[in-house]
């Protein structure tokens, strides 16, 4: 269940590809990029993403300016406050500011977010250049490696991992890219392996260019855009196995605010305050959602398989 | 209308009253909560007064015989054994099954079980005569003898039964001498020395232990064999009010009526344990009568009263939730901070007590104002009191030269005033205390950092490897006063609970003394003097005396749950019967 | 050719499964350092008997043979009479290659019991869920095919990307909230909340589907916005081919059309899909037992890993290992059997 590439199969009713008009030659890069702008609804999401993160860097001073609290002010007498004009979303269960800590659970789930699919990209990446570019023996022990760490499932290296880890973002980032760079090392291998039987590989070898040279040169940017394919998608999943793990009680604890724990802690208390379970609950459906379009906005433009 | 109706009535009403205020108050947000926490405070006097549920003045004129109730709770058995019980859940059904000699009654009294009478001790203090009831059966018809209460103490302190590895193995070889089964319905206990506590502790099952085993069935085992066998849970043999049905792993326990108890047969056909989520969805599940009984979460206790379907009872219980520091120096560093009593004595100064039980436990709560429970009979209110007072713990730690730093955090000879907090994970409660706590400390100068972490290992760190800075946690109490396992100097590590290595060989010598002395006023001006003692020294202070919280369905009659028949002692059990009979 | 496929692959796996019971091996050690399990149901003991409790639970030994223990190499070798090899091995009991998972180290039930237990709970909620998600997957992709470009088909299609992007645990929560709460409150016919079934008057079909209907709603969300999706892909590209062209212009009529030639090819390649999800069978519903209560094998491995229960994690794991790459398999044959174009290598 937790999102081991099977989110990809979408296609925006905008964004179908068929029936454009064929410009002159233009660089793969630049012309992906085009189409990506053409997105209207893409670019919303993206937009979106960016002042959230925005957001996320510039909480302290937020905090400061806009909403005047700390997130870790407890204030027990106005515990369990409903939305008003002191806390205009109301507090929680010690009376501290919900909107301030769902400003800072920002950074946790954008910080988690894009480090632990970063950490995926370069691992898994690293690993399928390697296993498809050098094959034989080298392909099958990574292969097998991979297949080992994809057999488990995801969310049992997750409880253990996070026993064995004090959870913070960075640790946490870790834990969840551990898991996922296997599938960007199988889709990264595949992509090599198309791509190393081309005459401009084969030529490039055969005047003797070096092995690092070769891969870090030629291959890599030929396979870059489904790595970033496949970092556009993953962002959305890392932000929901986050929150899961918070909420199951293995990730950020309090007070630290994420927007996970803010959930598990509110779960208790739904029945007495359900505004406490909705507004996190929404801030993460809202990221995961303009993750998600921005990721198959993304998709549409750059993946060259659907050229 | 029975006189039973009446105060059911009354209470019903009082109920109502209480919610319009607490309600009222609430949304007011103002300082009505005093208001609140006094009527119900008061409240609780008075239902005590009027009886409500407190299992004497169970009738059962009407009841009807047949059908079931449905107990909710969020664990699942651990063990059913009384040789291996360890919870209060496990406990709750294990007592159901079995029979200890005695019971407690709702005032902590002992009250005859299997025995006819509770026995009054020699006059040297060491010898228990027990007469069983005649004609007593287990549940494959055998009778139950003398000899098979022998057996099942023989296997708490015999030599020949140590592999058994029963839980209270350690305190059993220490205060039983010898078991004997002088004819088949005389049982006579011998114990080492004089122990007050004795009758408690081993013969009433509410520290768990007690419950008489089928020597017939049991002896065929190895010692060795025992802790992991399958009647552990699934008892084959048993002479309680019910006998197992099934346990569906994770999900439910059934019971079902024993024809055979030697009280008669009780009203109900069948009792189960279900497994729920939460004590949250408790009230859920109660509203919509998926169970008939539960213990509820404080923050919906409020909202319960709402249900046209379902009674609430509430009571101060036999328990406490309080912290530990660390005083042990060859443990943590932590500990050169906690020695100092007057950082003890700030940090408990810096508490608003009444707050927390007001916020933290949504009022159903109260300060607590000495080291035991306001429910013990022993309970005394020392004269040294720590009032809430800000402005006197920063002076307190001033003067003893902590010094805040540019950073607000106080330190003194290089140690900087800040140690980690620790509590069980997934209470709740316990979880919210713990940031409340840190950051009214945070006001005075101390820097904490909470923790939660899973029970087992929170047990195994307060009374095996003791590597904590500081604990809070929460204490049941045994229908007796003794504070030997909490304060004790031998109680140290080893699985006792003197978690923060707490030596006085005064409190050593009063402990001592608490439990020889056999006259209950006697023994209360020891403990009187304890309590002054531990409330000076504050090696482990209480925070507040949470409130136990059932909710019952309106269908289900006569289950007088107080503070000392929550679990396994429920000595009006057997008058429990459903009105709709199903 | 089967055969050798199905012999080429089962040999491929043995070392994947190997490799997943030392990674989850060395992880649960080092996660519980020198913890001894199941102390808590027993905690007045002395340092001589926590000493001896690890000493019969084998956690003194060094690691290495405590891996060979359980796996039952241990086992082989004393029956060859090389016991002693084994530093300090003693009353060796059966390992995983003679088909054990030994006892639990909380509770000493045995592990394979409680796994065989609690198993059918959660294959009944993962393929309920599977199969919820088919039988409404199909007519809204289809409905949004038919009716491509309209208001529908738009809403459909933001429902479809709004599933994926809803956290699992959240909307356990909100549905119980409105089914169970709520309605009841209202007195509207409400939903159970939590466990499989009523007891003492529950246990009927209709009961236990009752207790099914939410968890598996919240499980089936997921696959539902993916694959409605993609059987609305699928139809159009079906709906465009030659074939049904013909059979139009052969003067069938538009809902034979549909069904008969639409329906039935656009939904075969959906099989696929649904073997992706077989290797998550037992794992993917964690979260949805840990909020539903749902007495199942995830909510399981997720309690005994944090009482550090060692042989049952390691048991369960494995398990659900064999299962993930016994459902890569099945998923492949599905996929292989479904389009003819893949050859099997």
């Amino acid at each position: 269940m937790i999102g081991q590439g099977a989110a990809g199969e979408f296609e925006l009713p905008e964004a179908a590809a068929e029936g454009r008009a064929r410009r002159p030659a233009q660089s793969f890069w630049s012309a992906s990029w085009e189409e990506l702008r053409e997105n209207r609804i893409g670019m919303v999401a993206g937009v979106f993403i960016l002042v959230l993160a925005v957001i996320a860097i510039s909480a302290p001073l937020l905090a400061q300016l806009v909403t005047h609290y700390q997130p870790t002010r407890q204030d027990l007498d106005s515990q369990f406050q409903p939305p008003d004009a002191r806390h205009l979303l109301g507090a929680d269960e010690t009376g501290r500011d919900t909107l301030t800590r769902l400003i800072y659970g920002a950074q946790i789930s954008l910080g988690v977010g894009f480090l632990a699919v970063a950490l995926q990209l370069v691992v898994g990446g690293g690993v399928g250049l390697l296993a498809g570019y050098y094959g034989r023996w080298v392909d099958e022990l990574l292969m097998r490696f991979v297949d080992m760490v994809l057999a488990i499932p995801a969310i049992f290296l997750f409880i253990l991992m996070s026993i064995l880890f004090r959870p913070n973002a960075l640790t946490l980032s870790v834990i969840i890219a551990s898991v996922g760079w296997g599938v960007v090392a199988r889709l990264v291998r595949g992509e090599v392996l198309s791509v190393k039987n081309r005459d401009f590989v084969l030529a490039t070898r055969s005047i003797g260019a070096g092995d690092a040279r070769l891969i870090l040169r030629h291959l890599l940017p030929n396979v870059l855009p489904v790595i970033v394919v496949a970092a556009s998608l993953g962002v959305g999943a890392v932000i929901l196995v986050e929150a899961a793990l918070d909420f199951l009680g293995l990730g950020i604890h309090p007070p630290t605010p994420s927007w996970g724990n803010m959930l598990s802690h509110a779960e208790t208390y739904y029945h007495h305050s359900p505004y406490l379970v909705i507004f996190p609950g929404v801030m993460i459906f809202l990221t995961v959602l303009a993750a998600n379009i921005f990721g198959n906005a993304v998709r549409d433009a750059f993946d060259p398989r659907l050229r | 209308m029975g006189r039973r109706d009446v105060s059911e009535n009354e209470f019903a009403d009082f109920e109502r009253f209480l919610n319009a205020w607490s309600r009222r108050d609430f949304l007011r947000g103002m300082g009505g909560s005093l208001a609140v926490t006094t009527f119900l405070a008061g409240g609780m006097e008075l239902l005590a007064a009027c009886g409500g549920n407190s299992g004497s003045q169970t009738s059962t004129q009407n009841a009807k015989r047949g059908g079931h109730v449905v107990e909710g709770n969020p664990t699942d058995i651990a063990n059913l054994n009384p040789l291996y019980i360890n919870d209060v859940y496990s406990q709750t059904i294990a007592y159901r099954l079995y029979d200890a000699l005695l019971s407690v009654d709702n005032q902590a009294s002992l009250v005859p079980n299997l025995a006819t009478d509770v026995p009054k001790v020699s006059s040297d203090g060491l010898s228990y005569t027990f007469k069983l009831h005649k004609g007593v059966q287990w549940s494959d018809g055998q009778p139950l003898t003398a000899d098979d209460v022998a057996f099942t103490y023989q296997l708490m302190y015999a030599p020949e039964w140590k592999g058994a590895k029963a839980r209270y193995r350690p305190q059993a070889e220490q205060y039983i001498q010898s078991v004997t089964a002088a004819d088949p319905q005389t049982v006579v206990i011998k114990t080492t020395k004089v122990f007050a506590p004795f009758l408690i502790t081993f013969c009433t099952g509410t520290s768990g232990t007690g419950g008489i085993l089928p020597k017939h069935v049991w002896e065929k085992l190895k010692p060795e064999a025992m802790p992991s066998s399958e009647m552990n849970n699934l008892p084959t043999v048993v002479s309680g009010a019910m006998v197992p049905v099934k346990w569906d792993k994770g999900s439910q326990y059934v019971i079902k009526r024993n024809d055979n108890w030697f009280r008669g047969k009780t009203y109900i056909d069948q009792h189960v344990f279900k497994v729920t989520p939460s004590f949250v969805a408790n009230a859920n599940l109660l509203k919509t009568g998926e169970i008939d009984i539960g213990i509820v979460d404080n923050s919906v206790w409020d909202d319960l009263a709402n249900s046209q379907s379902v009674n609430r009872v509430a009571f101060t219980r036999p328990s406490y939730d309080y912290y530990l520091h660390n005083l042990d120096g060859s443990r943590t560093p932590k500990a050169a901070i906690f020695g100092d009593s007057q950082v003890r004595k700030a940090l408990y100064t810096a508490l608003d007590k009444k707050k927390i039980a007001d916020k933290v436990y949504f009022g159903q709560a109260t300060p607590a104002d000495s080291v035991m429970s306001s429910v013990q009979w022993a309970h005394t209110t020392p004269k040294t009191q720590y009032p809430y007072d800000l402005a006197k713990a920063n002076k307190m730690l001033d003067d003893a030269g902590w010094k805040k730093g540019p950073d607000g955090i106080r330190s003194k000879g290089g140690v900087k005033m800040e140690w980690e907090l620790r509590t069980n994970a997934g209470n709740a409660v316990r979880e919210t205390l713990i940031t409340v706590l840190a950051d009214q400390w945070k006001q005075i100068g101390a820097n904490v950092a909470t923790k939660p972490v899973q029970f087992p290992q929170l047990v195994t760190q307060l009374s095996q490897t003791r590597d904590f800075e500081m604990i809070l946690l929460g204490i049941s109490e045994n229908a007796d006063p003794d504070l030997t396992q909490n304060y004790k100097s031998t109680s140290i590590g080893n699985g006792a609970l003197n978690g923060s290595g707490y030596k006085n060989p005064e409190i050593d010598s009063l402990l001592d003394e608490g439990v020889q002395t056999v006259d209950r006023s006697k023994r209360k001006d020891v403990y009187a003097k304890i309590q002054d003692i531990l409330m000076q020294d504050l090696p482990t202070p209480l925070v507040t005396y949470p409130k136990g919280l059932w909710g019952i369905s309106k269908r289900v009659q006569n289950f007088g749950v107080g503070p000392w028949t929550q679990y396994g002692a429920r000595p009006w059990y057997k008058d429990v019967y459903v009105s709709d009979g199903k | 050719m089967l055969l050798r496929f199905l012999l080429r692959r089962a040999l491929a796996a043995i070392p994947v499964v190997v490799g997943v019971t030392l990674i989850t091996f060395l992880l649960m050690h080092s996660a519980a350092g020198s913890y001894v399990p199941g102390l808590s149901l027993n905690p007045n003991l002395t340092p001589k008997d926590v000493e001896q409790l690890r000493s019969e639970l084998g956690l003194d030994q060094p690691i290495y043979v405590q891996y060979l223990d359980w796996i039952g190499v241990a086992w082989i070798m004393q029956k060859v009479g090389l016991a002693g090899v084994l530093v300090g091995a003693h009353g060796i009991t059966p390992g995983l290659l003679q088909g054990s998972f030994g006892h639990s180290m909380v509770d000493g039930t045995a592990v394979g019991g409680q796994i065989f237990e609690r198993l059918p709970n959660t294959i009944l909620l993962t393929l309920s869920a599977i199969l919820l998600g088919v039988l409404l997957s199909i007519p809204l992709g289809v409905m949004g095919a038919l009716r491509r470009g309209s208001n529908l088909d738009h809403f459909f299609s933001f429902l479809s990307i709004a599933g994926v992007a809803i956290p699992q645990f959240w909307l356990g929560l909100m549905l119980i909230l409105i089914f169970s709460v709520k309605f009841h409150d209202w007195g509207l016919p409400f939903l159970p909340s939590s466990g499989t079934t009523t007891p003492f008057t529950g246990g009927d079909l209709l009961d236990r589907l009752a207790h099914l209907v939410l968890p598996a709603l919240v499980l089936s969300f997921f696959y539902l916005a993916i694959w409605s999706r993609y059987t609305r892909s699928s139809m159009l590209e079906v709906l465009s081919q030659d074939y049904v062209r013909t059979a139009r212009a052969k003067g069938m009529s538009e809902r034979r059309v549909t069904y008969l030639h639409g329906l039935r090819n656009a939904v075969i390649p959906l099989v696929t899909l649904v073997g992706l999800e077989l290797p998550g069978l037992v794992s993917g519903a964690l979260v949805v037992e840990a909020v539903f209560s749902w007495p199942g094998i995830g909510l399981l491995a997720f309690q005994r890993a944090l009482a550090y229960d060692y042989t049952m994690v390691l048991g369960i794991v494995t398990f659900a290992a064999v299962l993930v790459v016994l459902g890569n398999l099945v998923s492949d044959l599905l996929y292989a059997a479904v389009d003819p174009r893949i050859r099997l290598q």
